[in-house]
């Protein structure tokens, strides 16, 4: 989406035009699912948060400017939205740990695969690659999302992220050599 | 020159759309006659596809969740503008009638004076002989003592020589007792109670005298008197509707056509 075209959205969003704002959260609610996803490795609570997202988005709408990228400015309220989350799940012991860390969510449902022999290695490989995403930092974890599943260039990422292109290049290459590593102990990659 | 290391650097930016046009046609002559590197660009491209196949899409709801709530936000800030604006719009017709009644006080009161005027009370006097008298007594409650004189003065150019006698004892409902009070109205209370007691032999004032004196006036007197209030109802109603339909311009005009009648 281009500035203009998230500006002009926000704009009507703002002046209470839900389906302007409809168009925005389909665009954006990849990226932000699985933003909190990969973080909190429940769908349930990515659910939660993504919605949350939005609604913080919508209610501050009115002071996005179009001066960053749409996308950047739903990233950052997206981080918020996480980190409320988190303290708020610090705050209830009886919340248990997600796999040390690892994210425990479950499979998708990919029941149009005919095979099921390569139906069960296509999801211990998801599984494998997910725990792998799932075991990194948070700053390698947001560009492998934003860069692998959003198709965000180098220079968008830098922008949303508020860092040089070339630290979101070296990021984004520890962030696969080590999803990498982490395959490979696991004999995952052949 | 670059070696095999240098070109499997690029591996990631070659996929990822990130090299220009002169390296990536460089790197791809390179692939072309280089085994190690195809493998190397084969296995990096299998990693990036299976990073990828892991991202989920979003769940139908979230943007049926997040839409239907937004919804709901509208509605609720729509009626609080609607009863902001209900407020306002009650607050605005308050300020205009207000300023209505502000804005027609100099008219009522002009036309009080009016009616309270020599002229007015010739001109009632001009639809009846005997409504003058009733006029006057009428409002005995409201004239104050200056402007009674005036009054009194204009109605004695009368020719209707009883008019002097009726000024301070007629008896419009025809009853002793009120006008007691009528006429205690310009000095003591005293005169009320005495009256209403139906007790005035120990009060010897002259209010009392007059109005016993009037009381006993002949009902002619109490007819006629009945008779000019309905009379002067119909010129005040007369005068409202000339007022409302002409204004001022339309009073005037039929203060000069009673003048002319009488």
């Amino acid at each position: 989406m281009k500035y203009g075209d998230d500006a002009r959205l926000a704009r009507r969003a703002a002046k209470g035009d839900s389906s302007a704002f409809e168009e925005i959260v389909d665009t954006y609610q990849h990226m932000i699912y699985n933003l909190c996803l990969t973080k909190l490795g429940n769908r349930e609570d990515a659910l939660d948060v993504s919605q949350d997202t939005f609604l913080r988005a919508y209610r501050a709408i009115g002071g996005f400017l179009g001066e960053s990228k749409l996308s950047s400015w739903l990233y950052r309220i997206c981080l918020n939205c996480l980190a409320d989350h988190q303290r708020k799940k610090k705050t209830n012991l009886s919340v248990e740990k997600d796999n040390n860390g690892y994210g425990g969510f479950d499979l998708p449902d990919t029941s149009d695969e005919s095979d099921p022999q390569n139906q069960t290695e296509k999801n211990e490989r998801i599984r494998a690659v997910r725990q792998a995403i799932a075991a990194l930092p948070d700053e390698s974890r947001e560009i492998i999302v934003l860069r692998e599943y959003e198709n965000y260039s180098y220079a968008e990422i830098a922008e949303m992220l508020g860092i040089e292109v070339g630290t979101v290049k070296s990021r984004l290459n520890r962030a696969r050599e080590k999803i990498k590593n982490l395959l490979e102990q696991g004999n995952f990659i052949t | 020159m670059r070696n095999c290391i240098d070109y499997e650097s690029l591996i990631p930016e070659y996929l990822d759309g990130e090299l220009d046009e002169a390296q990536k046609a460089e790197f791809e002559e390179h692939i072309g006659k280089c085994p190690s590197c195809q493998k190397s660009l084969e296995e990096t491209r299998s990693l990036f596809s299976d990073i990828r196949n892991t991202a989920e899409k979003a769940p139908k709801e979230l943007t049926k969740n997040v839409i239907s709530h937004v919804r709901t936000e509208n509605c609720i800030k729509m009626l609080r503008r609607k009863s902001i604006v209900r407020a306002l719009g009650g607050i605005a017709v308050c300020c205009v009638i207000a300023v209505g009644i502000i804005a027609a006080m100099p008219i009522i009161t002009e036309d009080q004076k009016i009616n309270d005027s020599a002229p007015l009370g010739d001109a009632f006097a001009a639809s009846s002989n005997s409504s003058k008298n009733e006029y006057f007594s009428d409002d005995n409650g409201d004239i104050t003592e200056e402007t009674v004189p005036e009054i009194y003065e204009s109605v004695t150019e009368e020719p209707a020589n009883m008019e002097n006698e009726q000024y301070d004892g007629s008896v419009p409902e025809g009853d002793g007792e009120a006008t007691v009070g009528a006429v205690d109205t310009f000095g003591d209370k005293n005169g009320y109670s005495s009256g209403s007691g139906g007790d005035s032999s120990n009060d010897k004032n002259e209010s009392a005298q007059i109005s016993d004196n009037d009381v006993d006036t002949s009902a002619t007197d109490i007819d006629q008197a009945e008779s000019t209030k309905g009379l002067s109802e119909e010129v005040y109603i007369d005068l409202g509707a000339c007022f409302m339909k002409e204004g001022a311009a339309g009073l005037s005009e039929l203060f000069g056509e009673m003048e002319k009648s009488n």
